[in-house]
């Protein structure tokens, strides 16, 4: 489903990514664990390209970029692929619940505001929103924007959905809701790539586990390899300080 | 006994003067809505940084905030017959240079300095506008003109609003720069009426009153306005 090769981005003089390869299958669920600062953001940003590679190349489904040679009709083609979940909702602030799901679907995927709107309000019913499908994303609460978030993704019927620490900047008692419909998507069989701290979610529900660090894949596994048996020293000093209750 | 302020006089003014205030207000809000549309397109190539038009656009800037008003009024009314003169020769077109009424030159010259201020303002709005905002839109597959447009500019606008309400109100009080160069407004107007009375105060104080009420009403609407435009920002009920 997804094949990046040899990925490497710089800002500035920084090198973030250094030579970054992963595959992923159809409807594997990936997680990302590592250090702040490792570039997981960074990596998770040039699989649609919102993050612009210097080297390398990036493949989901059938279509595939190399880095200096991105036209703007190849950049969307990547785009319509996958869709994101940000740790800080990035909700359109000036669009209801509903309005954040529907505002896509009407203006890329030129479908009526009775059709957006259909769509919009199942998949409020699917995250448990539907209640507060006209409320601004700035009376909603954490929890409740992320499931609004993820609503949002979903409706772009993407091959892979990409999660950027969907629950970091969450109250502890807003993380539970979060995970649920993230466990339901995964359930239905979504391919996704999951950045995270949320060691509970990476040992039950991801397939593997891929352990970044500097700017580059140490290890990775599946998760009962990788949480007892690490092979780096790096990746055994990283999980002693995570949580895993 | 000559009065010394003749209340009487100030009273019966009013509707004569009054006459000239839609001439004001035409000036103000035409000026002000042209210059909106100059701002945007000004604050957008300076957002995007535009090779060549960007700098270009702030000279502009430059220009309008380095020079006075009643300066940049003078060098449109002399300027522009010059040009369409040259123009008329160079391109055997017909323009009636003579014939364009003052009113054309004083929308066009405020136009141009409003839409410099507002363009700033715009600009800064844009740039306060959360990156995030732009990475949601491309990450659905938005394109930079329908993330501009549904998401970025709606909200640049809220944060904008006040600011541009004051370049509309220094606008207004503007126009009586366009009695220099014989446009009869709501001050000239007032002068003319007061030198037929030789009472001047009287209808310097009727012009008062009348800028100061427009503005009072146009700061009502516009707080109407941002309080809906901000509804969404959940300090007012949704
Ligand atoms: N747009 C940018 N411009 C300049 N530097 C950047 C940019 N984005 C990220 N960086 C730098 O790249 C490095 C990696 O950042 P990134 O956000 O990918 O890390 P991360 O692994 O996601 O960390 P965290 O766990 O804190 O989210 C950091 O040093 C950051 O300062
Ligand atoms: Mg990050």
């Amino acid at each position: 489903m997804i094949s990046v090769r040899n990925i490497s981005k710089s800002y500035g003089a920084s090198k973030i990514l250094k030579g970054v390869s992963l595959d992923i299958k159809p409807g594997e669920i990936v997680t990302l664990i590592g250090p702040s600062g490792a570039g997981k953001t960074t990596f998770l940003r040039t699989l649609n390209w919102l993050a612009s590679p210097d080297e390398g190349s990036v493949r989901i489904g059938d279509v595939e970029i190399s880095a200096g040679h991105a036209r703007p009709r190849q950049i969307s083609a990547l785009r319509a692929q996958s869709s994101m979940v940000f740790q800080h909702y990035h909700l359109f602030h000036n669009k209801t619940a509903l309005e954040n799901i529907t505002e896509s679907l009407i203006v890329v995927h030129k479908k009526t505001r009775a059709e957006a709107d259909e769509i919009g309000i199942k998949l409020l019913i699917k995250v448990g929103m539907q209640d507060k499908m006209h409320e601004y994303p700035s009376r909603l609460s954490g929890g409740q924007k992320q499931r609004v978030g993820i609503a949002r993704a979903l409706a772009v019927e993407p091959k892979v959905m990409l999660f950027d620490e969907p629950t970091s900047s969450l109250d502890p008692e807003w993380v539970g809701e979060v995970l649920t419909v993230m466990n339901q998507i995964a359930d239905e069989g979504m391919t996704m790539v999951v950045v995270t701290h949320e060691m509970r979610f990476a040992r039950n529900v991801s397939k593997r586990i891929v352990f970044f660090d500097d700017g580059a894949i140490v290890e990775s596994g599946a998760p009962e390899q990788l949480f007892q048996n690490p092979v780096h020293e790096r990746t055994r000093q990283f999980l002693s300080k995570e949580r895993f209750d | 006994m000559v009065k010394v302020f003749d209340l009487g006089f100030m009273l019966t003014a009013i509707p004569d003067v009054l006459k000239y205030l839609p001439v004001t207000i035409l000036i103000s809000f035409g000026s002000s809505l042209i210059g909106l549309v100059v701002a945007f397109i000004v604050a957008l190539i300076r957002y995007f940084e535009v090779p060549v038009l960007s700098p270009l656009c702030k000279l502009y800037i430059s220009f309008i905030r380095g020079t006075p008003t009643l300066v940049q009024l003078f060098i449109v009314y002399y300027g522009i017959p010059i040009v369409l003169v040259a123009a008329n020769q160079r391109f055997g077109t017909n323009i009636n240079v003579s014939g364009l009424p003052k009113i054309i030159y004083v929308l066009f010259a405020f136009a141009l300095n409003t839409g410099a201020y507002m363009s700033e303002t715009i600009r800064s709005a844009i740039t306060s506008v959360d990156a995030g905002q732009w990475e949601a839109c491309y990450s659905l597959n938005m394109n930079t003109r329908q993330a501009v447009t549904r998401i970025v500019i709606p909200q640049a606008l809220t944060v904008a609003l006040p600011s541009l309400g004051n370049s509309w109100i220094s606008v207004m009080k503007d126009t009586s720069l366009a009695f220099s160069i014989g446009l009869v407004e709501l001050l000239s107007a007032a002068r003319l009426i007061g030198a037929r009375a030789s009472r001047y105060l009287e209808v310097y104080i009727d012009a008062a009153l009348m800028y100061w009420g427009v503005c009072i009403v146009m700061e009502i609407v516009l707080s109407l306005l941002e309080k809906r435009m901000r509804k969404y920002e959940g300090r007012i009920g949704a």
